[in-house]
C-alpha cells in the first residue's frame, strides 16, 4: 500500500508540472498567432510595393522577366535551419543569409537600371519577410501538435490514471479490512470450536 | 538633294501614306484621360475598342490580364510593321531591316543565355520578339557555347559584323551576358548612323539627330548605372557609341566620372541635354533622368512628320508605338494592382 501511495503521489506531481508546461506552451502559441497575423498584414504591403516596382521597372525596361529567368543560376538567399528550445519543445526556426555576390548587378546597364536595384530591394524584402512567416508558421504547427499532446496528457492523469490509482488504493484499503475482519473472525472462530467439539 | 524627294513616291508614296495613316491613329491626351479613369482591366478594353486598336482584345477569355494586353498591342504593332516592310524597296527595306536588328540583339542575348543554362530552344524561342526573328533562330540549340554559337550560327546572321569589330571568341564565352548586349548594341547603333549619313537628304538629317540623342543618352546611362559595380573605367567606356554628340570630348569626360554630379557636370556643356538634367531627381515626385529621355525621344519623333519624303517616318513610327504599348501597360498595370497614385507617369505623345 505504500507503493500504492507513492505512486499516487508521483502521478499527482507529474499532473501538476505538465500543467505548468501546457500554461507555458499555450502562452508562447498565443505571441506566435499574433507576431503571424501582423507579419502576414505586412506581407501584404511588401507584395503590393513589390509587384509595383516591377510595373515600374517593365515600364522602362519593356521584358525584365525574361532577363532575369534566363539569367538564373543559384539561389542567391539562402535558408538555415536552427532550433529553438521553449520549455522543452525545440522549435524549428528559419534565418536567411545572403550567398554570393550578385549575379545580376550589371541587369539594366543601359535602361532602367535604377528601378532594377529598386526591384531587387523590394523583392529582397519581400523574400525576408517570406522566411520569417514561414518559420512562425512552422513554430506555430509544432507548438500546437505539442500542446494537444501535453494537453492529452494531462487529462490522462487527471481522469485515468489518478482515479485508478485511488481505487487500487481504496480496494487495497477494503481487502486490509476485510482480511483484518476475516482474521479477527478466524480467530474469535477456533476459539469457539474448541468450545463445541 | 531637291532630285531625290522628286523620285521618292515612285517607291515609297504608298507606305509613307500608309505609316502616316497609321500615326494618325496614335492614342491622343484625351485618349489617355479615358484611359486613366478607368477602374478595371474591362473598362479598359472598352475604351480601347473606340480608338485605332478597335476589337483587338475580343476574342480573348476572360479574366483579362496585362500580359494578354501586352501581347495583343505588340501583336498589332508587328503585324503594321512587316506589312511595310514586305511591301518596300531598297534602299527603305534594308532601312526598315536595321530597325529590326536592335529586336534582333535582344533575342540573341536572350537565346545565349538560354542555351547556356540548358533551357529547352522551343521555350526561348516564344520568349523572342517577333520584330527581330532571324531564320536560323530554330538553330541554336546545336551550339553548347556561345563560341560554338557564333561560329555555327550567328556568323550567317545580319549582325555578324557587329560581333567582329568587337568581341572576340574568348570573350563571348567569359563576359557578362550584358556587356556583350551593349557593345553589340554600340556596334549596331554605329552601323546605322554610317547607312543613314550615306543615304543623304532629309532622312540623314532626322536620323542622325535621332541616333545621335541615342547614342547620347545610352552614354549617360551607362555611366550612371556603372557606379557601384564591378564595371570598371575602361570596360564603361568600350560601352560608349561613338555616334553622338558626346564624342570624342564628351565621352572622355564620362569615362572619368566617378558619381552622379559629375555626369551632370558633363551634361552642362551640351545645351540639349542640360535641362533633361535640370528637371530630374530622386524624390518623389520627380520626374526621373529616364522619363526626361523618354519625354525628349518623343518630341524628336513627332518631330519626323513634320517633313515629307524621308525615311525616318517609319523609325519615328516604330518608337512612338513602342512607347504607346509601354503606356497603356503601365496605366493597365496601374489600373489592375489599384495603386492610382503614379498613373499620371506615362508619357504624353500627340
Amino acid at each position: 500500500m505504500m507503493v500504492m501511495r507513492g505512486r499516487l503521489k508521483g502521478a499527482q506531481k507529474g499532473h501538476s508540472l505538465l500543467k505548468k508546461k501546457a500554461d507555458a506552451l499555450t502562452l508562447r502559441f498565443r505571441q506566435i498567432l499574433a507576431k503571424i497575423i501582423d507579419t502576414k498584414m505586412l506581407m501584404g504591403e511588401v507584395m503590393k510595393d513589390a509587384a509595383f516596382s516591377l510595373a515600374e521597372a517593365k515600364f522602362i525596361i519593356g521584358d525584365v522577366n525574361q532577363i532575369v529567368l534566363q539569367n538564373v543560376t543559384k539561389a542567391q538567399t539562402k535558408v538555415r535551419f536552427k532550433k529553438d528550445n521553449v520549455a522543452g519543445v525545440s522549435l524549428p526556426v528559419f534565418e536567411h543569409y545572403a550567398d554570393g555576390s550578385d549575379t545580376y548587378e550589371l541587369a539594366g546597364l543601359s535602361r532602367g537600371g535604377q528601378q532594377v536595384a529598386k526591384l531587387k530591394k523590394n523583392y529582397g524584402k519581400a523574400v525576408e519577410l517570406l522566411v520569417d512567416l514561414a518559420s512562425l508558421q512552422t513554430a506555430f504547427i509544432t507548438l500546437d501538435e505539442v500542446i494537444k499532446i501535453t494537453n492529452r496528457r494531462v487529462n490522462a492523469i487527471e481522469h485515468v490514471i489518478i482515479p485508478r490509482i485511488e481505487n487500487t488504493l481504496s480496494y487495497i484499503v477494503s481487502e486490509l479490512d476485510e482480511r483484518e475482519r476475516e482474521e479477527f473472525y478466524r480467530l474469535r472462530n477456533p476459539g469457539e470450536e474448541e468450545d463445541n467439539p | 538633294m531637291a532630285m531625290q524627294e522628286l523620285y521618292f513616291n515612285i517607291d515609297n508614296g504608298y507606305l509613307e501614306g500608309l505609316v502616316r495613316g497609321f500615326k494618325g491613329g496614335i492614342l491622343r491626351r484625351t485618349d489617355y484621360a479615358n484611359l486613366v479613369q478607368c477602374e478595371t482591366l474591362e473598362d479598359l478594353k472598352l475604351h480601347l475598342a473606340s480608338t485605332d486598336y478597335g476589337n483587338f482584345l475580343a476574342n480573348e477569355p476572360s479574366p483579362l490580364t496585362v500580359n494578354v494586353i501586352d501581347d495583343k498591342l505588340k501583336e498589332k504593332m508587328v503585324i503594321e510593321f512587316q506589312h511595310m516592310r514586305n511591301q518596300s524597296v531598297e534602299p527603305l527595306c534594308t532601312f526598315m531591316d536595321f530597325i529590326t536588328y536592335s529586336y534582333m540583339i535582344d533575342n540573341i542575348v536572350l537565346l545565349i543565355t538560354g542555351t547556356l543554362h540548358q533551357r529547352p530552344i522551343s521555350e526561348l524561342i516564344t520568349k523572342c520578339h517577333p520584330l527581330g526573328s532571324f531564320e536560323q533562330m530554330e538553330a541554336i540549340h546545336v551550339a553548347a557555347t556561345p563560341a560554338e554559337l557564333y561560329n555555327a550560327i550567328l556568323i550567317d546572321t545580319p549582325l555578324a559584323p557587329f560581333f567582329v569589330d568587337c568581341i572576340s571568341e574568348q570573350d563571348l564565352d567569359e563576359l557578362n551576358i550584358e556587356i556583350i548586349r551593349n557593345t553589340l548594341y554600340k556596334a549596331y547603333l554605329e552601323a546605322f548612323y554610317e547607312f543613314c549619313s550615306q543615304l543623304g537628304g532629309t532622312t540623314s538629317e532626322f536620323m542622325c539627330r535621332a541616333l545621335e540623342f541615342e547614342a547620347d543618352r545610352r552614354a549617360f546611362i551607362i555611366t550612371i548605372n556603372s557606379f557601384g559595380t564591378e564595371l570598371t573605367k575602361d570596360d564603361r567606356s568600350k560601352l560608349y557609341p561613338r555616334c553622338g554628340k558626346l564624342h570624342p570630348d564628351g565621352l572622355a569626360a564620362l569615362a572619368r566620372a566617378d558619381d552622379y554630379d559629375q555626369v551632370r557636370a558633363v551634361a552642362e556643356y551640351y545645351g540639349e541635354y542640360k535641362p533633361l538634367f535640370e528637371g530630374a531627381g530622386n524624390n518623389p515626385g520627380d520626374k526621373t533622368l529616364e522619363d526626361k529621355f523618354f519625354e525628349h525621344e518623343v518630341e524628336l519623333n513627332v518631330n519626323a512628320f513634320m517633313q515629307q519624303f524621308h525615311f525616318g517616318v517609319f523609325y519615328a513610327y516604330i518608337k512612338l508605338k513602342e512607347q504607346e504599348c509601354r503606356n497603356i501597360v503601365w496605366i493597365a498595370e496601374c489600373v489592375a494592382q489599384r495603386h492610382r497614385t503614379k498613373i499620371d507617369n506615362y508619357i504624353p505623345i500627340l
